[in-house]
């Protein structure tokens, strides 16, 4: 299977729902044009959104960032990841930090992935298909 | 400069306008540098560093990399409690004037 279909292929990318939680506005317009293959995309600035848009509609992935005022990543991970609706949901963190010690942090608090910025498009999407295929084949 | 945007495909004009946006928020962190230049203690504080920490993770992404590497250096030091020398202060006023002025 070519790497591409990994996550289920076209199809799959206009179906799943991504949520994109950074607290800098222009990553995440970036972010979303990096992902625009996926055009289900919901986008919070602050932990707090993030959680709450998660709560209204559970997405298939959630990419968080770290450094954020109100609650960063970790903490909203670990809130996410107490609820039993978004307890399974993929998180990717994408983080400015590339400390060793906040990566394990961040993965202790329920993150499946972790990448550093500079985000590279290709790695980016590869990294989304792996996690979405993976959240597709624990719910099947 | 696009390396890390275009593995995929071309940057077409979506990414040319947040280019456009990234360019002025570098005019506004060039002030902050400038400002931070004249300063004798740890210059600007909190929202200096904050702005360092975005230009590292947002230059780069957008294929400046010298920029996102000398941000990035800054963002270390200020994250261990050391101030930035003069010269660091400097490199990174011209490389953010560089791309805030590229065409």
């Amino acid at each position: 299977m070519p790497r591409s279909d990994i996550g289920g292929g076209k199809a799959s990318e206009l179906d799943a729902q991504l949520l994109l939680v950074d607290d800098d506005p222009l990553m995440i317009e970036l972010l979303s044009a990096m992902l625009d293959h996926f055009p289900n995309r919901r986008t919070a600035t602050s932990g707090m959104e993030g959680i709450r848009l998660a709560r209204e509609l559970p997405p298939d992935l959630i990419l968080l960032d770290i450094g954020m005022p109100d609650l960063d990543g970790i903490g909203a991970c670990e809130v996410l990841r107490s609820q039993p609706a978004l307890a399974s949901v993929p998180v990717i963190f994408i983080s400015g930090n590339h400390n060793t010690s906040t990566a394990v942090a961040a993965f202790r608090a329920g993150g499946n992935d972790y990448i550093t910025k500079p985000v590279n498009q290709a790695l980016l999407l590869q990294r989304v298909r792996e996690q979405l295929g993976r959240g597709r084949e624990e719910r099947a | 400069m696009t390396a890390s945007l275009d593995s995929e495909r071309p940057a077409n004009d979506l990414f040319a306008a947040i280019r456009g946006r990234f360019q002025s928020r570098c005019h506004r962190d060039l002030a902050l540098v400038r400002k931070a230049m004249t300063e004798r203690d740890t210059p600007g504080g909190g929202d200096f560093h904050t702005a360092i920490h975005k230009l590292a993770g947002l230059a780069g992404t957008f294929g400046y990399a010298r920029l996102g590497g000398l941000a990035a250096a800054l963002d270390a030091r200020l994250v261990a409690g050391d101030g930035p020398s003069y010269d660091e202060l400097r490199m990174l006023e011209a490389a953010l004037e560089q791309v805030a002025t590229a065409p």
